[in-house]
């Protein structure tokens, strides 16, 4: 095949553009010492439509949470995802503060390789991040001020296989990596003229995992999903610049990331009604070690609860448009995995959506809308309002068939 | 769409015109937004940003030894100014030759020589007398730096001149034009004038303008009258050498024996005199630091040697209060023995300027303090460099005579750096 030289950069600058996802956050919380950031929803952008997405059984859209239903998919598949997140927020002094970051969070490659057998795939996808400039007076006239900004991601390579018609399961290795930045400087008073000191930190994290996904179909409207990551030892490479030596001696440290659980159940009274139930969970309080002590006791146990619902598009080849369209809305919930003024931080809001045909049940574009709420000042240093809004492409073509024979 | 496409050609390529342009508005939109900057907030419970690397530091540390170097053999070949004159015990005198003299085939006339004044350092009184000599051997431009120098009696007196000594014009003293007719005929003869007090005013050193100032117009010039085609036309040159050499010959106490038992430190110039300190805390600064910036700050006391009189009547108010750091790279303990780091001499980032500002020597410039941080105080925790101590002199110590005294126990050295704890995770 005779591959255009557009489709490289462009691929080039996709797989960039998803790298930079991982210096990207979208909220007044997630900064404390020995952070990674703020979990990242693992959802496709139909999962973030209608709150779940363990348990989503589908033959075109890639489940970007649960690989083992791949196995589902018969045909090549592609998908990316482009999110705009923003939030509002209110320290109960200040109540305009604003925060957005647009970024392009993951994409996957399926390839079938016996047909609703087995299948191959990968993907890259983030998993914390944040940003975010803090700024306090340490001594008469000067001010600290730290950038601090990235996250942790993953690519993943799994093999999906379903064993019986109704069970299926995933086995995947995933390389982590990530970096994140801290950028600080003293500023002084205009006053006085003086020069800012400045150095830079860069925590480079890379390390192996696994994951281990299964889904089962008691019935055919049923589907009761899992994902399972046991804990994760990755390598935190720490390099400093500065003006000093000492200082800019790399050090590497062992960082433990909690191990993941995923489950969902979805159930479909009709072949164009949905109705999902999902729930993560991470304990950020117990597992996350750095160098085998637990990182701080301002970290939670993160969980999100997701429930929604889903109404499919026709069947039928010639219908009116609005026929042709999903429509998803959903409900979620969950705790941050760390605290905020010693409290846990909650989340909730809805979330709803559609997707657009461009081929019919070959292609579409997955429109998403959360909008939610952050924090409560009762309990919490802020609360924010947030807005997340985005799309996911997928795609799905027929490869290695000649035609012309 | 063709079979074998892929989805980016489908995306980018193969939709619909409008939806292909509200991906790119998409996608340029994302970029955009992604540039944006952050404003800051207050540091959370949860981030302790005053201990998440380490702390900010602001000391001051104290010199155990200080003293300070005289060199009564500057090198004047840069000297902005020619100095005669005699002034508490200082003397000056200097050494002019002129070259590139009119060949001897053209008749001249009425020689004279013109110097403009810079200014005087004293308290001018009375008359003032110098005496203009031929100079009978070979000098150079650093003859300030050679004892013979130091002792010269120059035999064959050109002239004597009487000024007013609060008299700040332009002079212009006859020569004896068979002289420079001798210099004509025969150059190697041509070792050119000295020009030194007569007697001892006392009061004044009265400075002229060298041949090393920017502007040629008020370099020292032989005016003369050439014959050309049987009339006489006015002609000149300044194209020449000169060098002054400045001497302390005290006729009562020593005014630098007296700040050394006064505990004093003394800054000089003409006659260079070097503060030296060194600061034993320096070592023990934590290596894992980063330094923002140092000052190093002393006290100018106005008060006169020996009298201690308000108002220092040694301070040359003609001098630049600028001055210099240099570190020193090896030293004894008590500093009689040490070595200059030379790095100076090869890059501006080694060269730290001092000016006295609101009574107080002290580093010109935020920039200089940084530069100053960064190159001594961070390169000696780095191990890149050794600092045995400080070594302060006048930016400009050849073109004039100044002393100023420095209270010795004013002297610190103020550093302010980040001393990184933790690498932050």
């Amino acid at each position: 095949m005779k591959i255009n030289k557009k489709y490289i950069w462009l691929s080039i600058l996709v797989f960039t553009l998803s790298w930079e996802s991982t210096f990207a956050g979208q909220s007044l919380f997630g900064i404390s010492n020995k952070s990674l950031g703020l979990v990242r929803s693992s959802f496709s952008g139909t999962g973030l439509a209608r709150s779940f997405e363990t348990a989503a059984g589908d033959t075109l859209q890639i489940n970007y949470s649960n690989y083992a239903l791949w196995s589902d998919l018969s045909r090549p598949s592609y998908s990316v995802k482009i999110n705009y997140a923003a939030a509002f927020g209110d320290d109960g002094v200040t109540h305009n503060y604003f925060n957005d970051i647009a970024d392009f969070s993951g994409g996957y490659l399926v390839i079938p390789i016996m047909k609703r057998k087995l299948v191959l795939g990968m993907g890259l996808q983030p998993v914390t991040s944040m940003e975010q400039r803090i700024a306090d007076s340490v001594h008469t006239n000067v001010k600290e001020d730290l950038l601090i900004r990235g996250g942790l991601s993953r690519v993943s390579l799994n093999i999906s296989y379903k064993v019986l018609s109704n069970f299926g399961i995933g086995l995947g290795y995933e390389y982590n990596f990530g970096k994140i930045l801290n950028q600080f400087h003293l500023d002084y008073s205009s006053a006085t003229e003086m020069i800012p000191l400045k150095f830079k930190y860069e925590y480079r994290f890379y390390g192996n995992g696994l994951v281990v996904s299964t889904f089962y179909k008691p019935f055919r409207n049923f589907i009761v999903g899992a994902v399972y990551r046991p804990v994760t030892t990755i390598n935190a490479r720490i390099q400093a610049e500065s003006s000093s030596a000492e200082v800019n001696k790399s050090q590497l440290k062992k960082i433990s990331l909690p191990a993941q659980y995923s489950f969902g159940i979805s159930y479909s009274p009709t072949d164009r009604f949905a109705f999902g139930l999902d729930l993560q969970y991470q304990d950020w309080q117990n597992e996350y070690k750095i160098n085998d002590q637990l990182a701080g006791d301002h970290f939670q146990k993160y969980y999100r609860l997701g429930f929604g619902v889903e109404r499919r598009q026709s069947k039928k080849l010639f219908t009116k448009f609005t026929e042709e369209l999903d429509y998803r809305f959903g409900l979620f919930y969950g705790r941050l995995n760390q605290n905020s003024n010693g409290n846990p931080i909650k989340e909730y809001g809805v979330s709803c959506g559609l997707s657009v045909p461009i081929q019919r049940f070959r292609s579409h574009v997955d429109l998403f809308l959360n909008i939610g709420r952050r924090g409560d000042l009762d309990q919490n240093a802020y609360q924010e309002t947030f807005i997340n809004v985005g799309l996911s492409i997928s795609a799905s073509e027929i490869w290695f068939v000649n035609y012309e024979d | 769409m063709t079979k074998k496409s892929g989805l980016i050609k489908f995306i980018f390529f193969n939709m619909k015109g409008n939806m292909k342009k509200l991906l790119l508005f998409l996608l340029l939109a994302i970029l955009w937004i992604s540039c944006q900057d952050l404003n800051s907030i207050q540091a959370p419970k949860e981030f302790d940003l005053k201990n998440h690397f380490g702390q900010y530091v602001d000391t001051t540390l104290y010199p155990d030894k200080v003293t300070f170097q005289i060199n009564e053999r500057e090198n004047t070949i840069n000297g902005l100014d020619l100095c005669v004159g005699t002034y508490k015990g200082f003397r000056a005198g200097f050494l002019l030759k002129f070259v590139a003299l009119p060949s001897i085939d053209k008749e001249i006339d009425s020689v004279s020589l013109r110097l403009k004044s810079f200014s005087q350092f004293g308290q001018p009184t009375g008359m003032q007398t110098i005496e203009v000599y031929e100079v009978d051997q070979p000098w150079k431009e650093d003859a300030n730096t050679e004892d013979t120098w130091h002792t010269y009696q120059p035999q064959n007196l050109l002239g004597t001149y009487t000024f007013e000594t609060t008299d700040t014009l332009t002079f212009t003293f006859p020569i004896d034009t068979a002289v420079v007719n001798r210099w004509r005929r025969e150059d190697s003869l041509n070792y050119g004038l000295y020009i030194q007090p007569a007697g001892d005013n006392g009061s004044v050193i009265r400075e002229f303008l060298s041949l090393e100032n920017n502007d040629p117009t008020v370099f020292p010039r032989l005016f003369f009258k050439v014959k050309n085609d049987s009339v006489f036309v006015k002609d000149s040159l300044a194209l020449g050498n000169d060098a002054t050499i400045f001497d302390y010959m005290p006729q009562g106490e020593n005014i630098f024996d007296w700040a050394k038992n006064q505990g004093d430190l003394v800054i000089g110039s003409g006659i260079g005199v070097h503060p030296l300190l060194h600061f034993p805390g320096l070592d023990s600064l934590p290596k894992n630091s980063i330094v923002q910036g140092a000052n190093l700050i002393l006290r100018v006391k106005d008060q006169n040697f020996i009298t201690n009189e308000e108002k220092n009547t040694y301070d040359n108010a003609n001098s630049s209060d600028l001055f210099y750091i240099r570190n020193l790279s090896e030293a004894n303990t008590d500093l009689t023995v040490f070595k200059l780091d030379s790095s100076f001499t090869t890059s501006s980032n080694f060269n730290y300027q001092m000016q006295q500002q609101e009574g107080n020597l002290q580093l010109l410039s935020e920039a200089e303090q940084t530069k100053f941080g960064e190159n001594v105080v961070q390169n000696l925790l780095n191990g890149n460099k050794k600092s045995k101590g400080f070594y302060l002199r006048y930016e400009d110590e050849v073109s004039r005579l100044s002393f100023k005294r420095l209270d010795a126990s004013s002297i610190k050295l103020n550093i302010r750096y980040f001393r990184m704890d933790n690498p932050g995770l």
